[in-house]
């Protein structure tokens, strides 16, 4: 497996893991504002770094699979060109909820921060989930038929795994006690949906993990981690909201892997789109050196964040 | 060129237009922050320490629509330009790669900066917003180098590329040191600290010439506006030496860019240096010179250095000629923030109390809309400039584009998105200060 393969889905996978919490965190806030304010302390930091996973994300692929471009282009121009504006939707409510004036305002621009995460939500989700199946796109001839692309059962299922797991990781994370009973059987909604979705329509995905035994086995363990997870929280011991997020980037990272070397749907042979050797040593540098910068940094930012005031303005 | 393609064009014409505003205010706000906030506590300084703080929010709000139309703008690259995307990714990607980590530090240095205030010491708060100001210039600056890379491509066997079409003999690095980037990256830098000040000083000129009453509150915007224009003339400084820079640069690299903004039709010596005019049946027509042999001095160093012509260069690879008349405003408005900051040294040393004139506010403020326009026109000569290609003498615009038809539909969606969504950002922004009494913060 080639070192930028990884990195690509390494990236991936930080961040469908953030944007998760985030879609997750919408979702919550929507069904239950009156937890909006504990969602709020961590969403506050989170938005904006999240939209730079986004783009880091587009980079890299860019980066290393520059002559997958142009068919990437083609083919998810509008799901991608309409999930950009809503964007642009998402960023300006949030930020504008951050000064609102009063509560009723704050609630209003949040709704509509929530509507637009979950719509983008989708439309990624479309997008990563063509990607794994093939469903709804013909690459022979770069096409997209829309709406078999966003309403094939697969990604109507992978969907609602993954927003379950998102309100899953949003009420570890928060240390939301009261949902637990919700946050269990979403978590085991979501697991079962997610087999199922996978197991019935994308087949060789199910074939590689059974294929290679040290994919089964770390999906194995993975899942055993995510359940003890699920019980420490039960448990309320509250170590579970530093786990769960490792243990979520784990999961998408395992799955994502476990396509190679194919992508949609076993049709095309990623390898022969890698970028040439002469750029994969810079790549691998600036990958190495900017993700230290950003463990750094956001370390920092932890540590800043939990730090007490100690100096009284003058 | 089809209606598909000319509606890419003006769908990423269109959000750059407003994209760089945006970045230019998220380059320059965070600077003024940080000098305000360490002058504030220097010099125990009421006024200033009240603007470090009134002017966050609004940089926070800017930011995040920032972010977003820096996303599009990212996005518009790759699908309405799949085949320059394809080749840029393969040739000249580092510098939009190492953009994503100055674009990381951004926004980790803000939430950096929300939460550290009363838990570090004063200084060290200020200069995390430096660092803030940096990352977005860092950002700024690696855009640069891929523009440059667009106006001189460097990094591969060109011959092969244009005889084969297949790209060999890749340098990934090369992008970092094109013919064009250092002054490029001179210009745009310097560039947007000037405009992204101009357009506070628009604001706090307009709201101090509103302000009758409230002492305190005069005192605070003239503090303002005084760090602001110091700002804005170092800028203004920096930003007429890269443009004048810029000029030998274009007539030894793109000449054919050179020839049409300059709307030289024939190679000539002692050229001088005209403006307006059009081109009209085969001759030179409505033009004015304002000084003789200025172009050749300014392209070629002597006043007997032969400029050249687009006669020189085949009909289809002239760009459109309508780009001498943005350098003519470039040039004109360039010359008119000149003569504003000279005014302003010259009343100066009258001891004249500058902001106490409402003319000069009104100035600052004409000064300020000028330098917007600028830099627009700017952009757009740049771009135009370049025509037909898209990267020079490799790649045309038509070679580059998606000819999906869904573009129409969505170009006009990004549009109207962006008519209803900046006027709301600057209704929120109003709305968010009017619920902050400005005099009872200065008290406080």
């Amino acid at each position: 497996m080639d070192i930028l393969y990884i990195i690509n889905h390494v990236v991936f996978s930080l961040f469908i893991t953030l944007f998760l919490v985030e879609i997750g965190m919408a979702f919550t806030g929507m069904l239950f504002y009156k937890s909006y304010a504990k969602i709020k302390k961590y969403l506050i930091p989170m938005w904006e770094i999240n939209g730079t996973f986004a783009i880091f994300y587009i980079v890299s692929f860019e980066a290393i699979y520059p002559k997958l471009l142009v068919s990437v282009g083609i083919l998810y121009l509008v799901p991608v060109m309409i999930a950009a504006l809503l964007f642009i939707l998402r960023n300006a409510f949030i930020s504008y909820s951050e000064y609102a004036n009063n509560v009723a305002s704050e609630k209003n621009y949040f709704m509509v921060y929530g509507i637009s995460t979950l719509i983008i939500g989708f439309l990624v989700i479309s997008i990563f989930s063509s990607a794994m199946s093939g469903i709804g796109i013909n690459i022979n001839t770069n096409t997209l038929y829309l709406l078999e692309f966003l309403f094939n059962p697969f990604n109507i299922l992978i969907f609602i795994s993954l927003i379950l797991l998102g309100f899953c990781i949003t009420a570890i994370v928060l240390s939301i006690d009261k949902m637990r009973v919700y946050t269990s059987a979403a978590l085991f909604t979501s697991i079962f949906i997610g087999l199922i979705g996978t197991s019935t329509y994308t087949k060789y995905l199910l074939n590689n993990i059974f294929g290679d035994i040290w994919i089964l086995y770390a999906l194995i363990i993975i899942l055993l981690i995510t359940l003890f997870t699920l019980a420490l929280y039960i448990k309320k011991v509250h170590i579970s909201n530093k786990l769960i997020l490792p243990v979520t980037f784990f999961i998408i990272l395992i799955i994502s892997i476990s396509q190679y070397p194919y992508v949609y749907g076993n049709q095309l042979y990623i390898n022969v789109y890698l970028t040439q050797s002469i750029n994969q040593v810079p790549i691998i540098y600036i990958t190495t050196f900017g993700m230290l910068f950003l463990s750094i940094s956001i370390s920092y930012l932890i540590y800043i964040y939990n730090k007490k005031e100690i100096i009284k303005e003058k | 060129m089809g209606l598909g393609v000319i509606f890419n064009r003006f769908d990423m014409g269109f959000s750059l237009s407003i994209h760089i505003i945006l970045a230019v205010m998220g380059i320059a706000i965070p600077l003024i922050i940080m000098l305000a906030e360490i002058l504030g506590q220097k010099y125990n300084n009421i006024y200033y320490k009240t603007l470090s703080k009134r002017l966050f929010p609004a940089f926070i709000i800017l930011f995040a629509i920032g972010t977003a139309s820096g996303t599009l703008v990212a996005v518009n690259l790759l699908f309405l330009w799949p085949n320059f995307m394809s080749f840029i990714g393969q040739v000249a990607i580092l510098p939009v790669y190492l953009e994503v980590f100055a674009f990381f530090g951004e926004s980790i240095f803000i939430a950096i900066y929300i939460y550290s205030r009363k838990k570090i010491g004063v200084y060290a708060h200020a200069f995390i917003m430096g660092i803030v100001s940096l990352f977005a210039a860092l950002s700024a600056v690696f855009i640069t180098m891929l523009n440059a890379f667009m106006n001189t491509p460097v990094g591969f066997n060109i011959s092969n590329y244009l005889t084969t079409g297949n790209i060999t003999n890749i340098n990934p690095y090369a992008i970092f040191s094109t013919p064009s980037t250092l002054i490029e990256i001179f210009h745009v830098v310097s560039t947007s600290y000037l405009v992204g000040t101009f357009i506070l000083i628009i604001v706090f000129a307009y709201k101090l010439l509103k302000t009758k009453e409230n002492k305190n509150t005069i005192i605070y915007y003239k503090y303002a506006l005084r760090l602001m224009l110091f700002v804005a003339f170092i800028s203004v400084i920096f930003a007429i030496i890269s443009g004048l820079l810029s000029i030998p640069m274009l007539y030894s690299l793109q000449p054919e860019k050179y020839a049409a903004l300059e709307l030289d039709m024939h190679p000539i010596s002692n050229a001088p240096e005209i403006i307006f005019g059009t081109y009209t049946n085969g001759s030179l027509n409505g033009y004015l010179t304002i000084i003789p042999n200025l172009q050749s001095i300014l392209a070629t160093g002597s006043p007997n250095g032969t400029v050249p012509g687009l006669s020189q260069f085949p009909k289809n690879s002239w760009p459109p000629l309508i780009v001498h008349n943005f350098f003519d405003f470039m040039v004109l408005f360039g010359f008119a923030l000149g003569i504003f900051f000279a005014l302003l040294i010259l009343l100066k040393l009258l001891k004249v109390d500058i902001l106490g004139n409402k003319i000069v506010l009104m100035l600052s403020i004409v000064a300020g809309v000028l330098s917007i326009i600028l830099l627009e026109i700017g952009w757009l000569m740049a771009e135009f400039g370049r025509q037909p290609w898209i990267i020079y003498n490799i790649m045309t615009v038509t070679q580059a584009a998606n000819y999906s038809s869904s573009i129409i539909p969505i170009a006009i969606g990004i549009i109207l998105f962006y008519i209803c969504v900046i006027p709301a950002t600057i209704y929120i922004i109003q709305k968010t200060y009017k619920n902050r009494d400005l005099s009872k913060e200065l008290s406080e």
